[in-house]
């Protein structure tokens, strides 16, 4: 999954990416320029969640997160 | 004797009564339109003329359609519903109370709407209970108080709409469990605020815009997040007030207002590292913005 100028905010967790049980899968996710706020988990990790470098999307404090983000993206 | 005979005319009466009343199917889909009639049922073939008569017979998480251009009436709004109307300019003028009131615990969806207030209408959208509700397209102007007065537990969305020439604010979300999100809307040439959140509200506003307002976007002891917003020829542009007022911003502009930003009494204020934000020169600053943070 890509995400790019989305308004997540307000949900339980905003942004998850796992393997939903299988061993052979890992999510992907790979967001830029977008807005988290407000959701009770920014973001789930156990799989691949990434940002962009320069970094462009704006979490805002105050949510919980569960596990840390992916080395992120460089942008061209 | 004749006293019982009495009150069984009267308890058959009421049972008819009672079985008239149940025996009247109301609508899943209402009509209104310039040439209805409220003595209608309001169905595709016999539209009503106001919303209030619609309301009257649809059922509860129904659907209303604004059939043509015209104005409709104020409308108490008490049961789950959707109000549609596309392609047409429909109206509710209220020169005095509010345009539109809601008080329901259910879901309310409501699409193309222009609210007229003429200056002396309090509110255009006055909520005093709803589950979720959605405002789409709608055009709020002129009115006394409140383009939206949402001081209740619930949330509110607004898209692609405006909100003008309030008395007082155009959106004010008071109240702790109160969330709401706005996206590409104009808050315009409102006395007050053009949207507050206050009391712990949580507000969050996107790729919109507030000009001419004596203060664009104010977060009091609650939580503001602006993102894609352009904030310019207002008196004061964002504000974080008291112990809890928090306001995050990033990939904004803010330009030409007399105060570009101020932070008072205990509030915080957040940009972003990188800096996404211009805040153009010659507008002056009240208080410190906080450690910027770090977009991902």
């Amino acid at each position: 999954m890509a995400l790019y100028s989305d308004a997540v905010l307000f949900n339980t967790t905003g942004m998850d990416a796992d393997g939903n049980g299988v061993p052979t899968f890992s999510g992907q996710l790979s967001f830029a320029d977008c807005l988290v706020s407000n959701s009770t988990n920014s973001y789930v990790n156990a799989g691949t969640v990434a940002g962009s470098n320069p970094g462009t999307t704006l979490i805002t404090p105050g949510q919980s997160s569960g596990g840390l983000l992916s080395p992120a993206i460089g942008l061209q | 004797m004749r006293h019982h005979a009495f009150i069984a005319n009267i308890m058959g009466a009421a049972m008819a009564l009672a079985f008239a009343v149940t025996a009247q199917a109301l609508n899943n889909r209402s009509f209104v339109a310039m040439t209805g009639d409220d003595a209608n049922n309001c169905s595709a073939g016999a539209y009503c003329r106001t919303f209030t008569a619609a309301l009257a017979v649809t059922n509860p998480g129904g659907e209303i359609v604004v059939v043509d251009s015209g104005g409709y009436g104020a409308a108490t709004i008490s049961q789950p519903v959707v109000i549609t109307a596309i392609g047409i300019d429909a109206s509710i003028t209220a020169t005095s109370g509010n345009a539109l009131t809601i008080n329901t615990t259910g879901d309310v969806t409501i699409t193309g709407l222009n609210l007229h207030g003429e200056g002396t209408g309090s509110s255009g959208v006055e909520v005093f209970a709803v589950g979720f509700l959605r405002l789409y397209n709608m055009q709020i102007e002129n009115f006394a108080s409140f383009g939206i007065d949402f001081s209740v537990n619930g949330n509110l969305a607004v898209y692609d709409s405006k909100i003008t020439d309030s008395g007082l604010d155009g959106l004010a979300a008071n109240n702790a469990s109160a969330k709401v999100y706005v996206q590409n809307t104009a808050f315009d040439h409102n006395a007050g605020f053009g949207a507050l959140a206050n009391g712990g509200a949580t507000l969050t506003i996107v790729d919109s815009s507030a000009h001419y307002n004596t203060i664009a976007f104010e977060a009091t002891n609650s939580s503001m997040a602006l993102y894609g917003d352009r904030v310019m020829l207002n008196t004061f542009g964002i504000v974080a007030a008291g112990g809890t007022g928090q306001l995050y911003f990033a990939d904004c502009l803010v330009s030409d207002n007399t105060t570009s930003y101020a932070v008072g009494d205990g509030g915080t204020m957040t940009g972003s590292n990188p800096g996404t934000t211009l805040i153009t020169p010659g507008q002056a600053t009240n208080g410190t913005l906080s450690t910027a943070t770090v977009l991902q």
